[in-house]
């Protein structure tokens, strides 16, 4: 258990690394910071002194040495666009977006059994039949669209909801909504699936004929077998909710991982740049890992493999 | 559903065909007859309607501006409106159509093509080839697609080639994953040992044995991807990355139509409507041809995603 | 007798408070949201130039020695009671009696001195980079002389010296012992500086101290939403009191939606260093080629109103007549004749170039933009829009112009509230500024004798230097700017043409 355990946790640090190394020399291309912070025709002293309190005046080999010397000790340098450590604007922001997510999953993966249970149990009949199209239909709109057409209705004609930012409770309604529209679809789908094969199993009709109710057969036998696939996917659709917490960043003004990265981009801010993605990177690793050992323990012949 | 055995007595192949299960399945089935009929639309408008229309689409007539919908008195092209600039929406759809279909076609041909070769090759030697492929893959898998389009598409300069290049390269270790794990477990299997015990090369093995079998899923889970690089362009584009005018996509429109959502809906309503069902059509085809795959689980013909990831590494 | 006496003291009290402001605005404990378009980056004094930081900080947090009237466009004292040239390159300030700093310290000419030296940059202030310096291109150097004195030593005659002040920003220094922007402001304007969370809000809050009077609203929380129809929403729904940068599509036809121009216009700058633009007929020919009577009312609404000039009508070198009499309108037929002379005499007038502009660079700029474009094609000329965002933009605007940059057509939109052409034309039209495309060695000479000229004459000798550049087509204009404020329900605040750099929250009233 513990050397598979250890050797994923470094497979997934070799993964790590190699995304952060992408990530730096991918950043650097898109220019410097410069031009953002200065006014036009400063004087070539004061850019220079800008350059060498950022390390940028450096050639790019010996920066990147720097760099990983750095981030080896868990510096990640000063944003130069906020003013404050990388990493702590990175982490700072990271929670919202964990949050959301984490909500949005809950909520997905809810009410992905409740319709998926549904929908196996109703095979062929009209129940199954809405819940699939809807699910299709769902897994088949873009985040952004949703998102619009959320603020179109709620927002402006009916008045009920806010259009953007965190304050209140109510602002959170449809940035989950939209971040978990896509997924409960598709875990709709997954459940309904693995359902089927799970109640057409000889053994819960073995548990049928003796005389168990539907619903404990279901409930007790069914879901249980039906969680892995589920598990296994959520791994994807993790990765999938942080483009989608992207883009309610940018619809709705909310608060995020997404926003800080948009901006950083804008902004040329390399070290808050590289923070996020190693905090989002890290995070996603994180997560398959668990998803994972859960597998792993659910189902023993994969460890073994 | 019954399947029927195909006759015996066939006058001709179209005959045959249309008798064999495949095709009763199909027109047994509205939802995928109307999702081929929508997908075969599509592309009709987007190669051969398109550059009839292209300069139509882009003409400016600022007179026309905000022209409502579904009326005909000004011609048939502005029966669904007209944009801000007075360009008529029904052709700025068509010509959006093709940018959509292109992108779709080549960026999911790329990274397929890409995944599946590597996918094989990786799967059957194994070793530190294999560790490194997988590595690099991960690499390209950790960060979220979007992100890393953001990135790289911020550097280059916005154009149909360079979305389509980071499209297909983001997506390609969906494939490279299914390819190779199907690949491993197939290279198990007896004929294969029997083919490497009479001699036959490896390449031999890789062409003739290995790849034609892990052909259908890859062919499926490219039906699948349409669908979502149609919606990551449309993201891409939507967030005002990627492409610029007169270059022009559904996810775009959708873009310019967002500051007149009170004043003009029908700016970003209709190209939103239209992602959804092209999307959705390329969904519901895609979930038809794994049912025809695998008839045992086929109940309307959709049936649950495989599952993914469990028997990794 | 006690109560008597105590209700004489809160008699005398409210009357002393009502007497310092007008009668109707006592302080209120009220809050207010501004809803704001772009994110402000710096908290620093002498970063107050570009206008997300100003619309915040300057005349709430910050203020200045000197001021530009909002009315007569004149520059007015502030925090300096009155100035006098002394000698030919020095000034003496005589500064305002009274006036405490938002952490107590009392405001004096030797913090005025040290915010002017730290704003120009140099040795003891390498690597702040501030973004006001630009204000004052050639160095100046400031000495208290005493508490309430200021003496300026200017490097070269500089008629408008007070004029430059007005940008200096007055913040206490005391606490930055080393070069470092400043994190927490502490300056003398009416409103403290609370906290500020990147990318979510800054917060400030009523100062009572303040030497002008308290103002009447107590808190005020400044957040940024990229979207205009967000802003606008956002007002209408209540969740914000003052939303700027509103565009014309949601502009309501009450008195909710306030206007105000702040001399800023919309500009084309041809490179005339390269082909197509080296002949001035070809440049002439892009005047003439925009419809701006159709396509400005269409597209801008409000917000526009078709111009031909490169500066505002406030600013010294605004030509009065010149619309009348020389400006290039819309005349298709006359473009296509000016490319064929062009053409007939060798120049390559199909070459292609590009227009180079900002999806934000003003309210439904993307379209102008695009239709600008399709006039340039009517006339066959072959022209590309590459947008970008605004770094990128900024490469474009600068020197140097390497050659194997294509020719490029900058689209800006340039502000000037000083009624001073010397911050627009030295640094866009002259032949050495960092942002001109365009080098005339007439204008040059204009400009550099209106440096040091004063008044009607200094005015006069722009004009000339304009009246050159719009014939060379060296800058074409296609509209003058009006901007656009949406206010809540019971507010009241009366724009004027500063407001595109400064929302004096003290200028806000909200009805009970």
């Amino acid at each position: 258990m513990y050397t598979y355990l250890g050797r994923r946790l470094l497979s997934g640090f070799i993964t790590l690394l190699g995304v952060v190394v992408v990530v730096f020399f991918m950043s650097r291309l898109t220019g410097s910071p410069i031009d953002l912070f200065f006014p036009e025709g400063a004087e070539p002293a004061q850019i220079d002194a800008f350059n060498k309190a950022y390390g940028l005046d450096k050639p790019l080999a010996q920066q990147f040495g720097i760099f990983l010397l750095n981030v080896g000790q868990g510096d990640f340098g000063t944003s130069i666009w906020q003013q404050r450590p990388a990493m702590e604007a990175a982490l700072s922001e990271m929670p919202m977006t964990l949050l959301l997510a984490a909500i949005a999953m809950t909520i997905s993966i809810l009410v992905a059994l409740i319709l998926g249970s549904l929908a196996a149990v109703y095979r062929f009949r009209a129940v199954d039949r809405t819940i699939t199209i809807l699910s299709l239909m769902t897994s088949s709109m873009p985040h952004f669209w949703f998102a619009l057409v959320g603020i179109l209705i709620f927002a402006v004609q009916l008045r009920v909801l806010p259009t953007s930012g965190s304050n209140s409770w109510l602002s959170w309604i449809l940035p989950i909504a939209t971040v978990s529209i896509g997924p409960i679809g598709v875990l709709t789908q997954v459940v309904r699936g693995a359902m089927i094969d799970v109640l057409s199993s000889g053994y819960v009709r073995n548990a049928r004929a003796r005389g168990f109710s539907a619903r404990r057969v279901v409930y007790r036998h069914a879901l249980r077998n039906a969680a892995l696939p589920i598990i296994s996917v959520a791994g994807d659709i993790a990765a999938g909710m942080v483009n989608g917490a992207v883009i309610v960043s940018v619809v709705f003004a909310f608060p995020g991982i997404g926003r800080l990265i948009v901006g950083a981009i804008l902004n040329r801010d390399y070290p808050v740049l590289e923070a996020s993605v190693v905090v989002v990177g890290v995070s996603i690793i994180l997560l398959n890992l668990l998803i994972d050992i859960i597998c792993s323990i659910v189902d023993p012949r994969i460890r073994l493999n | 559903m019954v399947l029927q055995s195909t006759p015996i007595v066939a006058s001709s192949r179209i005959t045959r065909w249309r008798a064999s299960p495949k095709w009763q399945m199909f027109t047994s089935s509205p939802l995928a007859v109307a999702s081929t009929a929508w997908l075969i639309f599509v592309v009709v408008l987007a190669f051969v309607v398109a550059p009839l229309v292209v300069d139509q689409a882009n003409h400016q007539t600022i007179a026309m501006r905000f022209y409502a919908p579904f009326r005909l008195d000004k011609g048939f092209e502005f029966f669904l409106g007209a944009d801000s600039l007075g360009r008529p929406i029904m052709l700025q759809l068509i010509v959006g159509a093709r940018t959509s279909v292109l992108i779709a076609i080549f960026a999911v041909s790329i990274s397929a093509a890409t995944g599946y070769a590597v996918g094989v090759v990786s799967g059957y030697f194994g070793g530190w080839v294999d560790n490194i492929l997988l590595r690099l893959a991960d690499i390209i898998h950790t960060v979220p697609s979007l992100l890393m389009a953001l990135v790289v598409l911020f550097i280059l300069q916005p154009s149909i080639f360079n979305l389509i290049i980071v499209l297909g390269i983001t997506r390609i270790p969906v494939y490279l994953r299914t390819s190779r794990t199907q690949t491993m477990e197939v290279r198990e299997r007896m004929f294969v040992e029997v083919s490497k015990a009479i001699g036959a090369s490896n390449w031999r093995i890789i062409t003739r044995d290995i790849a034609p079998l892990v052909f259908p899923t890859i062919r499926t889970l490219a039906m699948l991807e349409v669908s979502a690089v149609i919606l990551s362009a449309a993201s891409l584009t939507f967030l005002g990355i990627g492409l610029q005018r007169p270059d022009v996509d559904w996810g775009m429109m959708v873009s310019d139509g967002r500051a007149y959502l009170k004043s003009a809906w029908f700016v970003a309503v209709f190209p939103g409507i239209v992602i959804v069902l092209t999307a959705l059509s390329a969904n519901i085809l895609s979930n038809w041809l794994r049912a025809v795959e695998d008839p045992a689980q086929s109940t309307l013909f959709f049936r649950a995603k495989k599952k993914k990831g469990a028997a990794e590494e | 007798m006690r109560g008597f006496i105590s209700s004489m003291i809160t008699v005398a009290s409210v009357a002393t408070m009502t007497t310092a402001l007008p009668a109707w605005a006592a302080t209120s404990d009220k809050a207010i949201t501004v809803v704001l378009a772009v994110e402000l980056d710096s908290l620093d004094p002498c970063d107050t130039q570009p206008a997300q930081n100003a619309n915040v900080v300057r005349g709430n947090v910050f203020e200045s020695l000197t001021h530009v009237s909002p009315t007569s466009g004149k520059i007015e004292p502030l925090l300096a009671e009155s100035w006098k040239q002394t000698s030919d390159k020095e000034w003496e300030f005589k500064l305002k009696k009274g006036v405490k700093f938002h952490d107590g310290t009392d405001f004096n000419a030797a913090a005025a001195a040290a915010n002017i030296m730290r704003t120009q940059g140099g040795p003891n202030y390498a690597g702040i980079a501030c973004l006001n310096s630009g204000q004052i291109p050639d160095p100046v150097k400031a000495e208290a002389v005493d508490d309430l004195t200021l003496k300026v030593m200017t490097s070269v005659v500089d008629p408008i010296l007070p004029l430059r002040l007005s940008y200096v920003d007055i913040g206490d220094l005391a606490s930055q012992s080393k070069p470092a922007k400043v994190l927490n402001p502490v300056g003398t304007g009416p409103y403290r500086f609370v906290s500020r969370k990147q990318g979510d809000a800054v917060k400030l809050t009523r100062f009572d101290r303040y030497w002008g009077g308290a103002p009447q609203i107590k808190d005020v929380t400044y957040i940024v939403r990229k979207e205009a129809t967000v802003r606008a929403s956002m007002v209408e729904t209540g969740e914000a009191q003052i939303a700027l940068s509103i565009q014309a599509q949601d502009a309501t036809d009450d008195d909710r939606t306030v206007t105000f121009k702040d001399n800023r216009i919309f500009v084309m700058r041809p490179m005339t260093f390269k082909e197509p633009f080296k002949d001035p007929r070809v440049r002439q020919a892009l005047s003439y080629a925009v419809d701006r009577d159709t396509i400005v009312p269409a597209i801008l609404g409000v917000t526009g109103a078709p111009y031909y000039q490169m500066l505002g009508p406030q600013v010294n070198a605004y030509i009065p007549d010149y619309d009348e009499k020389s400006a290039m309108k819309y005349d298709p037929a006359k473009a296509k004749e000016l490319i064929a002379a062009a053409k007939a005499d060798g120049h390559p007038v199909d070459t292609p170039f590009d227009i180079i502009t900002r999806p934000d660079i003003l309210p439904d700029g993307g379209e102008l933009v695009q239709a600008i474009a399709q006039n340039l094609k009517e006339i066959g000329l072959n022209v590309n829009i590459r947008s970008m965002e605004n770094t990128a933009w900024r490469e474009f605007l600068r020197q140097p112009f390497p050659p194997e940059q294509p020719p490029t057509l900058q689209m800006i939109s340039h502000d000037n509230t000083s009624g001073d052409a010397s911050f627009s034309f030295p640094k866009y039209i002259t032949c050495k500024g960092i942002n001109s495309a365009i080098c005339n060695p007439e204008i040059d000479k204009l400009i550099a004798e209106a440096e040091v000229a004063s008044g009607e004459k200094r005015a006069e000798l722009y004009r000339k230097a304009a009246g050159i550049l719009y014939q060379q087509a060296g800058f074409i204009g296609i509209a003058e700017q009006i901007r656009l404020i949406m206010l809540g329900e019971g507010v009241e605040y009366k724009a004027n043409p500063l407001s595109g750099l400064e929302i004096k929250i003290a200028d806000v009233r909200l009805k009970d």
